[in-house]
């Protein structure tokens, strides 16, 4: 379990909902729901990128416009809040994380950002300064040496990781203890001059995808600007973003290799 | 490490995104460990064979342990990863949510 299924933004509370839905209608120009029914895919898409930008809809529950509601029907209330009060299913899981979950969500701007300015920042978005500059700016906490990024830019990314990604998978590891199903936890931190998408994916001469930035709303913009300025303005190909059908038939025949493998000894 | 990269390694694309030797030597080892984790509920392999792998232990509160995967022949239990940052995180994101949602 990764990728932030407990950050903020996967459940919005009930009464968010309800703006975010009277911003819907205003901004569609839409007076009922069943005029907003109506509209088609390319216009709920330009609602949804212009929602993104009204206040209270832009926030940490809804960071792309929409998100899942806690409607006490299909989604009884956040999903970490779940976890807290162990109202979780209990069964064995894999919970984990990467070095640098928060760089794709870190704006170009940022990439040599100072620590004053990062501080300043996270202050901004009511976290208090000497707390992060102490976690994330302490003398002896060494970041990697990457031309063009500054030792500002890695606090920020970390934090934004930490918040967004590695804390949600690390208290759902220690709430596990209240169950009988077992957890184990992973961290993926290979070094990151080896990390495919910014380094040897985007050096290579791919097909230029046009759309990719359309694919994931506000944040697919974000992943799309930095990743681009990252790569030098070469756009990133398209192979790498979504799994193509021969990767797919891979992985199949990764898994009949290995359940030949295991299951011929002892499953028959 | 970015954000959606461990896909590759999980799902073993070696024939097409990880074409790196090292990077494919990874993705043998986590593919493998999910796919154990699928058929025995452990990724270490069969729990009953006669001396079971142990790469990779469960984790408990106490130890705090997570396996670091930086390497295929780099696979480290490491102890109280993120513990400060996280403990300041998530007492964050509890009480913000607490607020909105009771």
């Amino acid at each position: 379990m990764e990728s932030g299924a407990f950050a903020p933004w996967v459940t919005q509370p009930m009464g968010l909902a309800r703006t975010v839905y009277e911003n819907a209608a205003s901004i569609a120009d839409s007076a009922s729901l069943s005029c907003l029914q109506n509209l088609d895919t390319k216009q709920l898409y330009d609602v949804a990128q212009k929602i993104a930008l009204v206040a209270p809809t832009f926030n940490k529950y809804a960071p792309a416009g929409f998100a899942p509601v806690a409607d006490g029907v299909e989604i009884g209330t956040h999903p970490f809040l779940a976890i807290a009060r162990n109202e979780v299913a209990d069964v064995p899981v894999i919970s984990g994380s990467n070095t640098d979950e928060g760089w794709m969500f870190t704006p170009p701007d940022m990439y040599n950002a100072t620590e004053a300015q990062v501080n300043e920042l996270w202050t901004n978005g009511g976290f208090p300064a000497e707390v992060l500059d102490a976690l994330y700016f302490a003398d002896d906490i060494v970041y990697p040496d990457v031309a063009g990024y500054s030792r500002g830019f890695f606090g920020s990314e970390r934090a934004m990781g930490d918040y967004s990604f590695a804390c949600g998978s690390k208290y759902v590891q220690e709430r596990s203890e209240w169950r009988q199903g077992e957890m184990r936890a992973a961290r993926l931190q290979p070094r990151i001059p080896r990390s495919p998408f910014i380094f040897s994916k985007c050096a290579a001469s791919g097909p230029k995808c046009a759309t990719c930035g359309t694919k994931r709303s506000t944040s697919g913009a974000f992943w799309q600007t930095s990743l681009a300025t990252a790569c030098s303005g070469k756009t990133r190909s398209h192979a790498s973003l979504v799994p193509l059908p021969s990767t797919l038939a891979h992985s199949r025949r990764f898994a009949r290799r290995y359940f030949s493998q295991h299951f011929s000894q002892t499953d028959k | 490490m970015l954000h959606t990269e461990e896909i590759d390694f999980v799902l073993h694309h070696v024939e097409s995104t990880l074409t790196d030797e090292e990077d494919a030597k990874v993705a043998d080892a986590m593919a493998t460990f999910w796919m154990n984790f699928l058929r025995f509920r452990d990724p270490n392999g069969d729990p009953t064979e006669s001396s079971p792998s142990s790469v990779w232990p469960k984790y408990t509160m106490k130890q705090d342990q997570v396996l670091a995967i930086r390497n295929a022949d780099d696979l480290k239990v490491v102890q109280k990863l993120k513990f400060d940052e996280c403990e300041f995180f998530m007492d964050f994101t509890k009480k913000s949510l607490e607020e909105d949602f009771n």
